[in-house]
């Protein structure tokens, strides 16, 4: 399996040096940010790190503004987001989960729980990432079903159908292309008795009208 | 016999951190508080000179932040008070809340060197 990526984002050298570290043991790979708008700035490139342990207050951007913001992505695999936070600041815990964020970590992050949580990180992560492909494939799957639909002009003397380009196609075709149904083609009773029996019944009888044919003398 | 300024069990966690072939964790962390403390003092007398209070907290709060990482207890503590006051708008507690964080910071340099000279 191959390492998630981790953002790394704090203004404070020193608390990124320790969480960076704590993050490594885990086997992560690691991406560093020093402030909010550098942050963002890698969370919204098209292949954004996974997960995210970002510090609460940040020069430029701060997490809860960062979190607000990754709400806003179309993604179907969202970068999740750990917020590191004081102590003491139960208010800004709940506002920072409010405005998005996954989880939060009190400063300074212990290794064991911090890389616990991202534990659990790793599991929705890989949940979702499960999920996006799933629907992917059933998409795919779903634009390549053949489907017979909507209303169809149809001659009423031939039965040829207009098909969606304007162009008149034989029923058996139409109907070929748009399931996965073939032909196999023979008479129904009524038209033996109306077509077939009588071309038959010419056929015969122009035979019996000709003269037998010798074949050349060489 | 005064206590430590840093906490051993902190610095034991780090410790802790270290991976083989990678650089020591300790001396790392350590190291850059050594270049990065002076300058948030620095920024919460400068910020107080010109009665900025939210910056007084910034400096304070990361201040506090990398302390607590290394296990400063008493200087975490001490920026603490200054974020707590800066943010109330009490500006008139700083000057002696920075003077007692500067003392403080200097025995936990102190600390610092002797941990890095050893190693």
């Amino acid at each position: 399996m191959s390492h998630l990526r981790v953002l790394v984002a704090d203004d404070d050298p020193v608390s990124r040096t320790v969480v960076a570290a704590i993050l490594r043991k885990g086997r992560y790979d690691v991406t560093l940010a020093s402030d909010g708008l550098e942050a963002w700035g890698v969370l919204r490139t098209p292949d954004p790190p996974s997960m995210a342990v970002m510090d609460w207050m940040m020069p430029g951007l701060d997490g809860p503004e960062i979190c607000r913001r990754l709400r806003t992505l179309q993604t179907q695999t969202p970068t999740y987001v750990i917020l590191l936070t004081s102590r003491d600041a139960s208010a800004d815990i709940v506002t920072g989960l409010q405005a998005g964020a996954d989880d939060y970590v009190t400063k300074p992050p212990q290794e064991d729980e911090l890389l616990a949580r991202l534990s659990v990180g790793t599991r929705v992560v890989t949940l979702q990432q499960a999920l996006a492909d799933r629907v992917r494939k059933l998409e795919e799957a779903l634009s390549n079903v053949k489907q017979l639909q909507g209303l169809l002009p149809i001659c009423s003397y031939c039965k040829s159908i207009r098909d969606d380009q304007n162009y008149w196609r034989r029923v058996e075709t139409y109907i070929s292309d748009h399931s996965g149904v073939q032909f196999s083609h023979s008479f129904c009773p009524d038209c033996y008795e109306l077509y077939v029996k009588p071309q038959l019944e010419e056929l015969e009888a122009q035979q019996q009208q000709q003269p037998r044919h010798r074949s050349k003398a060489p | 016999m005064t206590t430590p300024a840093l906490d051993a069990a902190v610095l034991e966690n780090l410790r802790q951190l270290n991976q083989e072939g990678q650089p020591d964790v300790v001396r790392e962390v350590l190291t850059v508080f050594l270049s990065d403390a002076p300058r948030r003092l620095a920024a919460i007398d400068d910020a107080m000179s010109k009665r900025d209070a939210p910056s007084v907290r910034g400096a304070a709060h990361a201040l506090k932040g990398a302390a607590g990482n290394i296990g400063a207890t008493a200087l975490h503590d001490c920026c603490r008070e200054l974020d707590e006051a800066a943010t109330a708008g009490d500006l008139d507690a700083v000057p002696a809340l920075s003077r007692q964080a500067r003392e403080e910071f200097a025995r936990v340099r102190a600390e610092i060197e002797a941990i890095l000279a050893a190693a």
